[in-house]
């Protein structure tokens, strides 16, 4: 079968039947089961969002392990802090407000000790210089690769937005909650993050076209 | 309107994120204007691109899990009383409330309260006034701070309610708002403690976090490249995998153990991006008033889509696999109705779509695929 182009993570957690509890709650339900102490339902709460989570941060800090290590402090911190939550609605977007407080966290702690601290050396794809291949799926790894690195080139305001909105495709609403960015702020950082980023993946985009 | 109108707004209106008039305007002028008209389909472009990036087989483990509710364990459970998870505010207000309501029913008491509180708040402003006049003039004079001394300084986080208590905490005010819990804030260095503390990926040891904090050699390292004690026991991975594996609902560990063939890989590639397209339909603002965007990308995604979802469950039926035939039967309504949308399809069709994939929690329930 045709492989398909877009994809993101490989789904371990999703096995189908794995979690039929998780389709049957709605997210108010999940949280008042947590606040009442069941923790299994903080469990569906996890495998719910843990991947978009996990995306998310991977996409702010550039790093799998690291990105792992925020992603296991996000839910922590949000275990820790669900009580306090007000709308229970807003799970998701909560989530991914303490998911973006630890990666910014972690850069800033990053560009303090610059130079002195082992991330990995490794780039997250390998990118070679062989022009284009017939295969579909070794273009996609690469064009992966130039999407990466251009969005790590990015500043961090503006790589917020620009994950959030395109490669997570939040309304501007959510993203205003997640960042605390006024919408105004947001619209210009994502206006110019779209730039930056056609800039940096331009040629990739016009052998496309 | 003028491409000089319109320009500037398009990647708003190619998000969705006009409305109202502005949108029908825009709409009907993108539907006559070339120039406009290109820079919109130059967008769908990029996002189809976008939508093709893949984080490399970044995957949430089982052991992610583990992590998380090995260090969860430790803490002590959400739901102590009923009025702990509540903020101090909210447990205030019902006392002064309880307080307030005591009174109604006691005239005469309530009315010798204000009067004792009239005269105490009067006093006090008497004697401030006093106070203030005796204060002799030369106290407000600026000394500078003898050499060496310790200048208190305003914190890093600018004293933001800290949901989580490490590092630079809770960034800005709307974030405070989210986090109205009781938390206690604790020093920085308890905070780096349990932060450090928490198991990690690699093998379950625990880092030696006093020699970490107290190492003066240290400042220049992150504490995450820190040599941990290989002389440790790692139980902490083992006993957090042993709870997951005796859980009773979901045996995540043991399905997640074994890796997806590329069939399952296929499917969860179409349910991830059939979940993008779905929640950029519900976060269509086209619902609030005016013209609907454009909705040619999503159409001509979720043909695409639908073409898919049908090859997919046909492999599914002949696998005999009801959970993934019975999620792709839960796509397929929702991708039949966007693909069938008009060229120019109503509000009410668009806000029907966004209504539905809200209610049903569609793009929550397929995260969980």
């Amino acid at each position: 079968m045709k492989r398909l182009a877009m994809g993101t993570m490989s789904l371990e957690l999703g096995q189908p039947g794995a979690h039929a509890g998780a389709l049957m709650n709605s997210t108010e339900e999940l949280v008042a089961r947590v606040r009442a102490g069941d923790e299994e339902a903080f469990r569906l709460i996890f495998d719910r969002y843990s991947r978009p989570v996990l995306g998310f941060i991977y996409d702010m800090v550039g790093d799998r392990a690291l990105a792992e290590d925020l992603a296991q402090e996000t839910f922590v911190r949000a275990y820790r802090g669900l009580p306090g939550l007000r709308e229970e609605t807003k799970l998701s977007t909560w989530l991914f407000a303490i998911a973006k407080n630890c990666a910014r966290e972690q850069l800033r702690t990053r560009r303090r000790n610059e130079g002195n601290i082992e991330i990995d050396a490794e780039p997250a794809f390998e990118l070679r210089d062989e022009g284009r291949t017939p295969s579909g799926a070794l273009l996609d790894k690469e064009l992966s690769g130039v999407i990466q690195r251009a969005l790590q080139k990015l500043d961090e305001d503006k790589r917020t937005v620009f994950t959030l909105k395109v490669l997570q495709q939040r309304s501007y609403e959510e993203i205003a909650e997640i960042t605390g960015f006024s919408v105004g702020k947001l619209k210009t950082d994502l206006h110019r993050a779209r730039a930056e980023m056609r800039k940096r993946i331009g040629p990739y985009l016009g052998g496309e076209q | 309107m003028r491409c000089d109108d319109c320009l500037p707004l398009i990647e708003e209106y190619f998000d969705g994120e006009v409305t109202g008039q502005t949108a029908e305007q825009m709409s009907a002028h993108l539907s006559t204007c070339a120039d406009c008209s290109a820079a919109l389909d130059a967008l769908s472009f990029e996002q189809e691109v976008y939508a093709r990036y893949d984080r490399g087989g970044l995957e949430v483990t089982p052991d992610l899990w583990a992590r998380v509710s090995a260090e969860i364990a430790r803490t002590p459970p959400v739901s102590e009383s009923p009025a702990a998870g509540r903020p101090f505010l909210s447990r205030a207000r019902e006392r002064f409330a309880a307080a307030l309501g005591a009174l109604a029913v006691r005239p005469a008491l309530a009315s010798s309260l204000a009067l004792l509180i009239v005269a105490a708040t009067a006093g006090t402003l008497w004697l401030a006034r006093r106070t203030q006049s005796n204060v002799p003039t030369h106290v407000a004079v600026n000394t500078p701070p003898p050499t060496g001394a310790v200048i208190p300084t305003v914190p890093d986080n600018g004293g933001t309610v800290d949901a989580a208590p490490t590092g630079g905490g809770i960034q800005n005010v709307n974030e405070g708002e989210t986090f109205h819990g009781d938390y206690e804030p604790r020093g920085a260095r308890e905070a780096e403690v349990a932060r450090v503390n928490a198991p990690r990926r690699d093998g379950g040891a625990e880092f030696d976090v006093e020699t970490l904090l107290n190492e003066s050699s240290a400042p220049k390292e992150d504490p995450r490249v820190v040599k941990f004690r290989q002389d440790e026991p790692a139980p902490v991975d083992d006993a957090a995998l042993l709870v997951n594996a005796s859980a009773p609902a979901g045996d995540l560990v043991a399905n997640a153990a074994r890796p997806l063939d590329p069939d399952e890989k296929d499917v969860a590639r179409h349910v991830e991006r059939a979940q993008m397209l779905l929640r950029s339909i519900k976060n269509t603002r086209a619902a609030d008033a005016g013209a609907v965007p454009d909705m040619a990308y999503e159409k001509s995604l979720s043909r695409k889509l639908l073409a898919e979802n049908s090859t997919l469950k046909l492999e599914a039926e002949v696998k005999g696999d009801k959970q993934t035939q019975q999620v792709l039967d839960q796509i397929e309504p929702f991708l039949l109705d966007i693909a069938n949308l008009g060229e120019k399809p109503s509000r009410e069709e668009v806000r029907s779509i966004g209504e539905r994939v809200r209610r049903n929690e569609i793009v929550a329930a397929l995260e969980v695929y």
